[in-house]
Parts: C-alpha cells; sequence; structure tokens
C-alpha cells in the first residue's frame, strides 16, 4: 500500500458527497443523480465514474474483482485492481463467486450474482434520451414526467427501416416502472441478468457526473413491443474453450489466413469451466497432494 | 465548557463502516442492519443516529433536529460542521425520535426533476424488530417482507399519502439503539 492518499485515494469530503449521492440513488431506482465528479489519475472514458463509486463504498474487508468486457487481464481492469490494492489495500480477485465488490466496464458476469455483492458499472453517456434530445433541460424534464414516448418511436423506427429493433448494447430500461434508464454500454445479452437481480447495481459516469442504481429484487425491464418482444442474442456456435453453450461469445482471429473462434467473454467463468473439466479446453484435475 | 463527547476514533473506517450499514438497509428496506457508532454518543441521538450523522454530514447538508435530539446540536456542529436548518423542509438530514414526530409532510421532498434534493428522516424508535404486523412491498424487496415500525398509524397514513407525489418524497431511516431500518420512499407499508 502506498503512503501519503487518503484510504482509496478520494478525501473524505469527496467520499461523503459520493456516499450521499449513492443512497439517494439507491432510494430513487434509475434516476440520475448529479455529482461532484473529481478528478481521477486516469482519462475520462477510462472508468472514471466507476471507480470514484468504488472508492466511496469500498472497505478494508471487501474483496474486489474488476472486469474489462468480462475480461480480468485487460489493461484497464488490471489498473484498477492495482490501484485499490495500491491505496486501499484492499484483496483483490478474479473469481467472481469471491468478489464482494465487481467494478466492470461493459459486461455482468455470467456467474450468478448473488446476495450482499454489489456491481459498480462504468458509464461513458448516463442519459438515455441523450442522441434524441441533446439539451439536459429538456431531458431532466422529460424524466420528472415519465414522458418517455420518444424512445418508443425511435425503437419504431428501428423496426421500420430494419425490420427489428438494431440496438445491441446500452438497450434501453425501464427501471421498477418508472425511470428510463441506460444500462451502460452492456450487450442487450445481459440487461436480464439486471432483472431482479439479488446483487445491488450501482452505475457511475464521471465525465457527465451522474450515479443511479438499481437496488435488489428490482424489476428491470427491456423496452420492446407486443409483436416485436426483447431478445437477446443467440450463436449457433459454442465456446471453443470450455464449450459453454449460455455464456456471451467473443469472435477472436486467430491467425494470419482469417482463422476464427469464439469464446467466452467472460474469462473467469470459461477458467472456471475449464477447472470443472468442460470443453476441448479443459483442465486436467490436480493430482492429490501425496502429503495430504 | 465541558467537552463534546469524542465522535468515531478511527473516522475514515468507521464512516466507510457506517455508510455501508446503511446502504445495505436502503437497498433492503425493512431489514434490520448494525451501526456501530462512535466511542461516546450526545444526548439526544442513539448510538446509531450518531455514526449516521457522523458518517454523511458536513458543511453542504443543512440539518434539522426534532424535539429532544436538538441537544446534540454542539456535539454535531463541532464534529461535522454542517448547519442548522432554520426550518424542516430546509434540511438534508433531520433526526427525530418517536415520541415528538414532525408530520412527513413537512420536510423537502425534492422537485420532479430533482427528487434526490430532498430530507433523510432518520427516527430513534424503541422497539424495531423484524418480523410484525407491517407488510412491505417494493424495489429491494423479493416480494414482501414483515417488520414491527413502532410509530403512529398517523404518521404512516400522512406518509402513504406522498406516494403519489413520487419521485418526489421522504426516506426514512428508524433506529432503536444501535440498529437500524430503511424505508426509502418507494417502499409501501401496509398494516403499520
Amino acid at each position: 500500500m502506498i503512503q501519503g492518499y487518503n484510504f482509496a485515494y478520494l478525501d473524505e469530503q469527496t467520499k461523503r458527497m459520493i456516499r450521499r449521492a449513492i443512497l439517494k440513488a439507491v432510494a430513487i431506482p434509475g434516476y440520475q443523480v448529479p455529482f461532484g465528479s473529481r478528478e481521477m489519475p486516469l482519462p475520462y472514458g477510462w472508468g472514471t465514474g466507476g471507480i470514484q463509486v468504488t472508492a466511496a463504498v469500498v472497505g478494508s474487508d471487501d474483496t474486489l474483482k474488476v472486469i474489462d468486457q468480462g475480461a480480468d487481464d485487460t489493461t484497464n481492469a488490471v489498473s484498477i485492481r492495482r490501484f485499490f490494492a495500491k491505496t486501499a489495500g484492499v484483496a483483490t480477485t478474479e473469481r467472481t463467486v469471491d468478489a464482494t465488490i465487481i467494478q466492470t466496464r461493459h459486461r455482468i458476469p455470467e456467474t450468478k450474482l448473488r446476495e450482499g455483492q454489489i456491481v459498480v458499472f462504468q458509464v461513458p453517456i448516463p442519459e438515455p434520451l441523450r442522441w434524441l434530445e441533446p439539451r439536459e433541460t429538456e431531458t431532466r424534464r422529460m424524466h420528472a414526467h415519465a414522458e418517455y414516448a420518444v424512445m418508443s418511436v425511435k425503437l419504431y423506427e428501428d423496426i421500420a427501416r430494419h425490420g427489428r429493433i438494431a440496438t445491441g448494447y446500452d438497450y434501453p430500461v425501464k427501471v421498477a416502472g418508472r425511470y428510463l434508464m441506460r444500462p451502460s454500454p452492456i450487450p442487450k445479452f445481459d440487461n436480464p441478468k439486471l432483472d431482479r437481480s439479488p446483487a445491488l447495481m450501482l452505475f457511475g459516469a464521471g465525465r457527465e457526473k451522474r450515479i443511479y442504481a438499481v437496488p435488489p429484487h428490482t424489476e428491470v425491464k427491456s423496452l420492446d413491443f407486443e409483436d416485436h418482444p426483447f431478445e437477446i442474442e443467440r450463436w449457433d456456435k459454442t465456446c471453443a474453450l470450455c464449450g459453454a453453450a449460455d455464456s456471451f461469445l467473443d469472435e477472436v482471429i486467430v491467425d494470419d489466413a482469417g482463422g476464427r473462434m469464439h469464446v467466452c467473454s467472460d474469462t473467469d467463468y470459461c477458467a472456471e469451466r475449464r477447472r470443472q473439466g468442460h470443453g476441448p479446453a479443459a483442465v486436467p484435475a490436480p493430482v492429490e497432494d501425496a502429503a495430504q | 465548557m465541558p467537552l463534546p463527547e469524542p465522535g468515531f476514533a478511527d473516522p475514515v473506517a468507521e464512516s466507510q463502516r457506517a455508510f455501508r450499514a446503511l446502504l445495505d438497509a436502503i437497498a433492503h428496506p425493512g431489514r434490520i442492519v448494525d451501526i456501530p457508532g462512535p466511542a461516546g454518543r450526545p444526548e439526544g441521538l442513539s448510538i446509531a443516529q450518531s455514526a449516521i450523522a457522523l458518517a454523511l454530514l458536513d458543511g453542504d447538508t443543512p440539518v434539522w433536529l426534532a424535539g429532544p435530539c436538538a441537544s446534540a446540536r454542539p456535539w454535531i456542529a463541532f464534529h461535522t460542521g454542517a448547519p442548522a436548518a432554520p426550518r424542516p423542509d430546509g434540511a438534508r438530514f433531520a433526526f427525530a425520535e418517536a415520541g415528538e414526530l414532525p408530520a412527513p409532510g413537512a420536510f423537502d421532498l425534492g422537485t420532479d426533476a430533482y427528487p434526490d434534493r430532498s430530507t433523510t428522516l432518520i427516527i430513534e424508535t424503541p422497539g424495531l424488530a423484524a418480523g410484525g404486523n407491517a407488510l412491505l412491498s417494493g424495489p429491494g424487496i423479493a416480494g414482501t417482507t414483515r417488520a414491527t415500525l413502532p410509530l403512529p398509524r398517523a404518521f404512516f397514513a400522512a406518509r402513504a399519502e406522498l406516494a403519489e407525489l413520487f419521485p418526489r418524497g421522504l426516506d426514512l431511516v428508524l433506529t432503536d439503539g444501535a440498529r437500524a431500518l430503511a424505508l426509502p420512499r418507494g417502499t409501501r407499508v401496509e398494516g403499520a
């Protein structure tokens, strides 16, 4: 742990302000609470909102997992994990089941979340109506009156043009029957995991200075139409490493000849399945220690 | 002049712990959580109330102290620097006792555009318990849950009338010594 910084980097006044915002965010599910976002030692777009939320929430007895697009071993995930190991001295893990706080960029783990876990999402654009209405004063009024018809029109235009709703990620949801919310750029594959999850979901947007939340066991409905129901992505392939047919797959180019394979985006889920002996790349069971 | 009672011995760790307990309570309305308090607490506030005050108040949060809680004013001013709100509807946080309860509508309920700019009311109420007559439902609760909420029926009737103002509303935390239970604005309470 490095000396000379407050626990988890932020000063206590800032943490208090963020904590007050988080409590109001949980009390008003899906509503974006403005907060005084601080300058962080990494650029906007690298998870400054998520880091500030994690810094306000984390305690010395927490175990932190950080993922970027499902992977624990990418630059962004590794740096953020190290940042908290250095500034808060907290235990870190790559295993979803061992984590008490999971900070994520653009995925929700495949492993079922449990009560008591907190997921912190890194959010680039918190406002679901932003591309339809650029003025903050207007979008705020639209949220105040739950005036969301413009989003239905947008989705309808998708159907008219493409024959289906073309949004594949950051797919708009309605929280607890009231607020329209951006789930952050997770694939719509992950939207059903938000619905009535036992875990607490916190969303932090650093550049846009907003915090919002979905409490546990809360209805999160992906917008759709009766004749065009919400559907998630499906693959006719399984993971080339662990054989999973139920996880979100990334297509990876493996050679110069255009060869490609599909693998789990969630590295921990994939590794855990392989440890359990699943798939073409199953890890052989460890030999029992003779000394035991 | 006597010294004020002490606050947290380890403000960084203890504020975090108190906040997490409160977060757990607000995320799971009706769940009773333990909020460990400071070594000494002032006259007028319970252990959980003192801990919440130390964890969340500062110069940006006008506070209103109802009835007997007013004795804690010097302690709050010394440890947190929170200014006194002249009226309940000017307070970010308000502390009260079950015996001398102001009406829920007397507080700041926020606006439709900024419903977060509303009072959080923390009430000390002896006899708080899990299970009981009050049936709770809403976000954070899987189905329904039960609790004993020893506050006057009229208070809950007045709170229920605020429900139609949602997203405006009053967030409640009920404390009993070192334990607390939250009723954020979206929690429906029947039979209390």
